[in-house]
C-alpha cells in the first residue's frame, strides 16, 4: 500500500466571476474585498485630511478667522475618528484581505461572507460619523461630535446629537472590526498551507494575528464604555456623573484600555510589513524572524497593561503612576528589538532605493522620533508639563502618520504592481515620498516646539508667541495634503495601465505571494501549495 | 485541500479533506485563551462598576465560538471514493449531510456538471440507474479535473 499527496503547480484560474456593480456588492472574494477596503480608506484619508486642513487654516495666524470654535472642535474630533477608524484601520484590513491568503497559500479567507458584511458595515458607519455636519446645515442638531476622538465624560454626556451619532458609528465600526478579526484569526490559524508552521509564517501575518487578538480583547471595553455613555445621556444612569455617584475617570480607563492597544492595532500590521520590504530591497533574508515574532507578542501583551499613561495627570495614586510609567517604558524594549532587526536586515545589504524602500527607511527614522518622544511622555514628571500640549499632537502624528500612514504607503507601493499587474511611476513615487517627508516634518516638528513652549492642543486661537511655528506648520500641512494627490494619481494611473509587472515584481522578493501571477488570478491557489520542511 | 490516494491490491481509494492547519486541541486552546483574557478584562471592569463590558465580551466570544465551530464542522468533512473490483463506493461526510452510494463500475457513468449552489466550476457526477452522486465538493477545480480524468481512466480499464 502506498500513500501519496498531490501537490501541483498553481494555474491561472478559471476566469468565472461576476462583473459590474453586483460583483462589488456581493463579492466574497478576498481580493475584491481588499480592494474595496483600500479604496474606502483612500477616500476617507482625503476626507479626514480635508477636515484637518480647515483646522490648520484657522491656526495659520492667531485670532478667529474662518470658523467658530465649536466647528473647529468638531473638525478636530471627526478628523481623528475618520483617520483612525475609517482610513488607517481599513487600509490595514485591506492589506490583510489582499495579502494574507496569498502569503499563507489559502484560496480565500476562512469566512468569506462574514468578510463581505464586515466591509459593507463601514460606509454606513462613516456616514453616521459625518452626517451631523450636514444635518446642522438644515438646522437639525448642533453639528458633529465636538469632544475630540476620546469622547471624555462629562463633556460628552452634555454634548449634542453628534455624540450619539459618534457612539452608534463606533458600535458599527467595532462590529466590522470584530468580524474582520475573527476572520483573520480563523484564516491564519486554520488555512495555512501544509508545512507552514507558525514560526515559518510571514511576519506580516504575525503582525495581523496579534492585532486581531488585541481587537478581540479590547473592543468589548470600548463598546461597553460608549454604551454606558449613551445610557448616561438618555436613560438617567450616572456611570460617569460624579454628582450621581459615578466616576468620570472610569470613562478614561474604559476608553484608553481600548485606545492604547488601538495604537498597536494600527501599527502592528505595518511593523509586520516592514521586514518584507527591507529584506526585498536589501536582497537579504529577514534578520531575527523569531525575535520579531516574540517582540510582536510582547508589545501586544504590554500594550494591554499600560493604558493609563494617557491620563497620568488625572490624579491617579502615586503607586499607579509609577506602575504605568515603568510599564510604558518597558514597551521600548521589544520595540528596540524590532528596530535592531530592521537595521540588521539592511546592514551590508545590496540596497536599492525604489519608492517602497524610501518609505520604509523614512518610516524607521520618523517612527524612531515617535518612540523617543513617547518615552518623554511616559515619564510622570515630564508628562505633567507636556500633557495636553502640542508636544503630544506632534508625538502621535509621528507615530500614526510616519508610522501608520507612511507604512501603509510603503505597502501600497510594494504590492501595487502585484495587485494590478502594472508598475507605478517610480518618478512620481519618489516625488511623492520626498514631498511627504519634507512637508510632514515642516508640519509636525514645529508642533514639538509649540508644545515645549506651552501651547495647549484643541484651541482655535493662541498667544502671539506661537504664531511663527503655527504658520510654518500650516504651510507644511497644505503641502503634505496636496502631495497626497500625487499618490492618488499614481495609484489611479497604475490601476489603469502602464508597464507590465513581472510575477515576482522585485528582484529580492521571497514568499508564496510572489509565486502567483501579477495580478493574481481571481481564484488564487486552486492547487494547495506545500511548504518544504528543509 | 489535500487528496490522499491509497493503492492496494485491486483497491484504489481517493480521500479528499479540507486543508486544516489548526488541530482541535489548538482550537480549544485558542478559545480558552481568549475566554480567559476576556473574562479577566471584563471581570476587572465589572468590579470597577463598568458591568456593561461583560455582555459585549460575551456576545463577541459567542461569535468567535460559532465561527470556530463552523470551521470545525467544515474540517471534519471528507469525501472518499473507493474502487474495488466491480464496486465503486462513495462516502461523503459534508456539513449537514452524510452520503453513502455504491455503484457497479460497469454501469457507472461520469460527467462534469455545474451546480449553481457550489459555484461556477463543475462537480463530478456519478450516475447509474437513475441515481446521481456528486463528488468534488472538497476539491479545487484543478483537482476535480485531475480526479475526473484519473477515475474515468480507471473505470475504462
Amino acid at each position: 500500500m502506498n500513500t501519496a499527496t498531490h501537490t501541483l503547480d498553481h494555474h491561472d484560474g478559471h476566469g468565472h466571476h461576476p462583473t459590474g456593480l453586483m460583483r462589488w456588492l456581493t463579492t466574497t472574494n478576498h481580493k475584491d474585498i481588499g480592494t474595496m477596503y483600500l479604496t474606502f480608506s483612500l477616500l476617507m484619508f482625503f476626507l479626514g485630511g480635508a477636515m484637518i486642513l480647515g483646522v490648520r487654516a484657522e491656526l495659520f495666524q492667531p485670532g478667529l478667522q474662518l470658523m467658530k470654535p465649536e466647528f473647529f472642535n468638531q473638525l478636530i474630533g471627526v478628523h481623528a475618528l475618520v483617520m483612525i477608524f475609517a482610513a488607517l484601520m481599513p487600509a490595514a484590513t485591506g492589506f490583510a484581505n489582499w495579502m494574507i491568503p496569498l502569503m499563507i497559500g489559502a484560496p480565500d479567507m476562512a469566512l468569506p461572507r462574514l468578510n463581505n458584511w464586515g466591509f459593507w458595515l463601514l460606509p454606513p458607519a462613516a456616514m453616521l460619523l459625518t452626517m451631523p455636519f450636514i444635518l446642522a446645515l438644515f438646522g437639525i442638531g448642533d453639528g458633529a461630535v465636538a469632544t475630540g476622538w476620546t469622547l471624555y465624560a462629562p463633556l460628552s454626556v452634555q454634548g449634542g446629537i453628534g455624540v450619539d451619532f459618534a457612539i452608534f458609528s463606533i458600535h458599527i465600526l467595532g462590529i466590522s472590526s470584530i468580524m474582520g478579526s475573527i476572520n483573520i484569526i480563523a484564516t491564519i490559524l486554520n488555512m495555512r498551507a501544509p508545512g507552514m508552521t507558525l514560526m515559518k509564517m510571514p511576519l506580516f501575518c504575525w503582525g495581523w494575528l496579534v492585532t486581531a487578538v488585541l481587537l478581540i480583547i479590547t473592543l468589548p471595553v470600548l463598546a461597553g464604555g460608549v454604551t454606558m455613555l449613551l445610557t448616561d445621556r438618555h436613560f438617567g444612569t450616572h456611570f460617569f456623573n460624579a454628582a450621581g455617584g459615578g466616576d468620570p475617570i472610569l470613562f478614561q480607563h474604559l476608553f484608553w484600555f481600548f485606545g492604547h492597544p488601538e495604537v498597536y492595532i494600527l501599527l502592528l500590521p505595518v511593523w509586520g510589513l516592514m521586514p518584507h520590504v527591507l529584506s526585498t530591497f536589501t536582497r537579504k533574508p529577514i534578520y531575527g524572524h523569531t525575535a520579531q515574532v516574540w517582540s510582536f507578542i510582547a508589545i501586544g501583551v504590554l500594550g494591554l497593561i499600560v493604558w493609563a499613561h494617557h491620563f497620568l495627570t488625572a490624579g491617579l495614586p502615586v503607586p499607579a503612576l509609577l506602575y504605568f510609567m515603568y510599564s510604558t517604558m518597558s514597551i521600548s524594549l521589544p520595540l528596540a528589538v524590532l528596530f535592531f532587526c530592521w537595521i540588521a536586515t539592511m546592514w551590508r545589504g545590496a540596497m536599492s532605493f525604489e519608492t517602497p524602500m524610501l518609505f520604509a527607511v523614512g518610516f524607521i527614522v520618523l517612527f524612531g522620533i515617535a518612540g523617543l518622544t513617547g518615552l518623554v511622555l511616559a515619564d510622570v514628571a515630564a508628562d505633567a508639563q507636556y500633557h495636553h500640549s502640542y508636544f503630544v499632537v506632534a508625538h502621535f502624528h509621528y507615530a500614526l502618520f510616519a508610522g501608520g500612514i507612511m507604512g501603509v504607503m510603503t505597502g501600497v507601493y510594494y504590492w501595487l504592481p502585484k495587485w494590478t499587474g502594472h508598475m507605478y511611476s517610480e518618478k512620481l513615487g519618489k516625488l511623492h515620498f520626498w514631498l511627504t517627508v519634507i512637508s510632514f516634518n515642516f508640519t509636525f516638528m514645529p508642533q514639538f516646539f509649540l508644545g515645549l513652549a506651552g501651547m495647549p492642543r484643541r484651541i482655535p486661537d493662541y498667544a502671539l508667541q506661537f504664531a511663527e511655528f503655527n504658520a510654518i506648520s500650516t504651510v507644511g500641512a497644505f503641502v503634505l495634503g496636496l502631495s497626497q494627490l500625487i499618490f492618488a494619481y499614481n495609484v489611479w494611473r497604475c490601476v489603469k495601465g502602464g508597464e507590465k509587472a513581472s510575477d515576482r515584481v522585485w528582484e529580492g522578493t521571497s514568499g508564496l505571494e510572489w509565486e502567483l501571477s501579477s495580478p493574481p488570478p481571481h481564484h488564487s491557489w486552486d492547487i494547495q501549495p506545500v511548504i518544504k520542511t528543509s | 485541500m489535500a487528496i490522499t490516494t491509497i493503492e492496494a491490491e485491486g483497491v484504489h481509494e481517493w480521500r479528499a479533506r479540507p486543508n486544516c492547519s489548526l488541530n482541535p486541541f489548538a482550537r480549544r486552546l485558542l478559545i480558552g485563551g481568549v475566554l480567559f483574557a476576556s473574562l479577566l478584562v471584563s471581570g476587572g471592569f465589572l468590579i470597577a462598576g463598568a458591568w456593561l463590558v461583560l455582555p459585549f465580551a460575551g456576545v463577541e466570544l459567542a461569535v468567535l465560538y460559532i465561527a470556530l465551530r463552523i470551521l470545525d464542522r467544515r474540517d471534519q468533512s471528507s469525501e472518499t471514493v473507493r474502487l474495488e473490483g466491480s464496486r465503486l463506493s462513495i462516502v461523503s461526510h459534508l456539513p449537514g449531510r452524510d452520503i453513502h452510494h455504491d455503484f457497479n463500475t460497469g454501469w457507472a457513468r461520469l460527467s462534469l456538471e455545474a451546480d449553481t449552489a457550489t459555484g461556477p466550476d463543475p462537480l463530478i457526477c456519478i450516475r447509474s440507474h437513475g441515481r446521481c452522486c456528486q463528488v468534488g465538493h472538497l476539491m479545487t477545480p484543478e483537482q476535480r479535473y485531475q480526479f475526473y480524468a484519473d477515475l474515468s481512466r480507471r473505470l475504462r480499464s
